[in-house]
């Protein structure tokens, strides 16, 4: 665990963000990276959610996606990523630091929280130019290849905050190596009080008395092919659980996908907000959906994506088979795939890992992030 | 007084888009020449010093409007390859345009700054653009107003870009 290895970087005494006059409530911009996927989004979506009544908050971010934070009430300003705009990464950065000074510019937030891997450099120009703090959201279980460098940037940071893992026994990662951020419990966008009621859930997904419901969703389709995947879970499924209603999540920046006979696309967002609808979930171990179906205590096959850059899919999906709380398979052919279905939808391995499942939830970390991110401020705003 | 070779193609009944223009600070002399080579977009074959970068403005367009200038776009893009587009909005069609593999330069909406900044949204829309010419080189931008993409907007387009496809073959 990370606290407890020799560090290269300890966590600096808090400094305390100064607010602009005449500010009610101090204003952070949450700052993504992303383009492919929603996972950064989606989690400072959770912590934005938590927080809304201390601060006020504007998303400046690089996903596609990013319009889907309106929905919660937050505006939002999209920036191209580099492989969207098509720049290299010297014109890029150039980019993007001209980007985010004119945004900050005009918005003028006391600071930014920034979730991501890497602080771009165009980022970071921007902030140094404007003299704006920055605060930085930054997960663990890094693939172990991904070097260390990148952890240099806390220095410039007014604070990190690691939002936790559940398989954080597993992250040998660089994150591990330094003891620089305030950890918190693994973040979801949503708490289990708020999952839609199994009863409210079962009828908006038109499921009739007794039939059960499984959720398929492989994550972003643009990462990687997934085709070939889908099309084994869903003949596993249509073989082993005869009568389970199958869904399929239509990813918001995914594009066309094969349609499956006798599969229903849901697109709704976020869609843990179903769970106590589903009998179980066969889902990427991202993040996000990994600690949200975890916290929505419904069973799961993961199967890890293990196309990303440095996100450690497979070392959370194994966790999970390891401890209980799942089922993983980590090389999904049709024999392997059909073997993990077979146990996902068995009664009593279902039992078992419902089980497992509540002890281990814990709260949602974003409470104890939101809670950790006001403080960094003056007390006194204008009232 | 603006000194640059880029060029402003606005309807003189687009009361935004004039005002934008209007706005806009000194530019420098070397602008316009079209050298930042951003994604072309998925309609172009190649992306050589031959293809013009065009920004098209569909900022506070209704749905429309925006769906008929993508269409005019990606045709023009497809049929002459004379063109590197980028998109100018303020709306939540992120999906739509990423579809055609264009560059984005997304803007605060009207509601979104109005709740962000007591400054006016015309001044940010010019400052903004301002800071898209400089960088990403464009050598024209086309305001499409509420009447979409009318034959003077194409005219002044088929000028720059030297070509002659009828707007009936492109929209």
């Amino acid at each position: 665990m990370g606290l407890s290895t020799p560090s290269t970087a300890e966590r600096k005494p808090r400094s305390v963000i100064p607010v602009k006059n005449g500010r009610k409530k101090p204003r952070v911009a949450f700052v993504t990276s992303n383009g492919a996927g929603m996972g950064h989004l989606t989690r400072l979506l959770g912590i934005a959610r938590a927080v809304k009544d201390e601060l006020e908050i504007v998303f400046v971010s690089l996903s596609q996606a990013s319009p889907v934070v309106e929905k919660f009430g937050f505006p939002f300003v999209y920036i191209a990523s580099s492989s969207e705009a098509g720049l290299s990464a010297k014109d890029w950065n150039a980019y993007a630091r001209q980007r985010f000074g004119e945004e900050f510019a005009w918005i003028e937030p006391d600071a930014v929280l920034f979730d991501g891997t890497w602080i771009y450099g165009g980022l970071r120009e921007a902030l140094n130019e404007s003299g704006i703090p920055l605060i930085w959201s930054r997960r663990g279980m890094w693939k172990e290849h991904i070097p260390d460098r990148s952890l240099a940037n806390s220095r410039f940071t007014a604070g990190v905050i690691e939002p936790g893992e559940c398989a954080a026994e597993f992250d040998h990662g660089a994150t591990t190596r330094v003891a620089d951020a305030i950890k918190v419990n693994p973040i979801t966008i949503v708490s289990r009080n708020e999952l839609m009621d199994k009863e409210s859930a079962r009828s908006y997904l038109g499921l009739r008395e007794g039939e059960n419901a499984v959720l398929v969703t492989l994550g972003a389709g643009n990462l990687n092919s997934l085709d070939e995947t889908l099309s084994h879970v869903v003949a596993a499924l249509q073989s082993e659980a005869p009568g389970w209603k199958i869904f399929l999540t239509s990813n918001p920046i995914a594009g066309g996908r094969e349609a499956f006979e006798g599969v229903e696309s849901l697109d709704y967002y976020p869609v843990v907000n179903l769970a106590n609808g589903f009998d179980a979930v066969v889902s990427a171990s991202g993040y996000n959906s990994y600690h949200e179906w975890i916290m929505a205590g419904v069973p799961a096959l993961w199967i890890p994506n293990l196309e990303t850059q440095a996100d450690d899919q497979r070392a959370r999906a194994v966790f999970a088979d390891r401890t209980g709380i799942g089922v993983c398979v980590e090389e999904p052919t049709a024999e392997s795939v059909s073997a993990a279905i077979k146990r996902l939808v068995d009664p009593n391995e279902q039992r078992a890992m419902r089980s497992a499942l509540e002890a281990a939830s814990s709260e949602n970390g974003a409470y104890r992030a939101a809670q950790e991110l006001t403080q960094m401020f003056e007390k006194e705003c204008e009232a | 007084m603006r000194t640059s070779a880029q060029r402003f193609i606005v309807e003189p009944n687009d009361s935004l888009g004039q005002s934008v223009v209007e706005g806009l600070g000194t530019l420098p002399q070397q602008l316009g020449g079209s050298t930042k080579r951003f994604a072309p977009g998925r309609g172009a074959d190649g992306n050589g010093a031959n293809r013009q970068s065009i920004g098209f403005w569909v900022v506070d367009a209704s749905p429309e409007v925006r769906e008929q200038a993508y269409s005019y776009v990606y045709a023009s893009s497809v049929l002459n390859q004379k063109i590197r587009p980028m998109i100018f909005t303020s709306s939540n069609d992120l999906k739509a345009i990423r579809r055609f593999g264009w560059l984005v330069e997304h803007v605060l909406s009207r509601e979104s700054f109005e709740r962000l900044s007591d400054g006016e949204w015309n001044e940010y829309l010019s400052s903004r653009l301002e800071g898209a010419l400089s960088s990403l080189d464009l050598k024209a931008v086309v305001f499409v107003g509420k009447n979409g993409i009318t034959p003077y907007l194409h005219k002044q387009v088929s000028l720059i870009t030297k070509t002659s496809s009828p707007l009936s073959a492109l929209t």
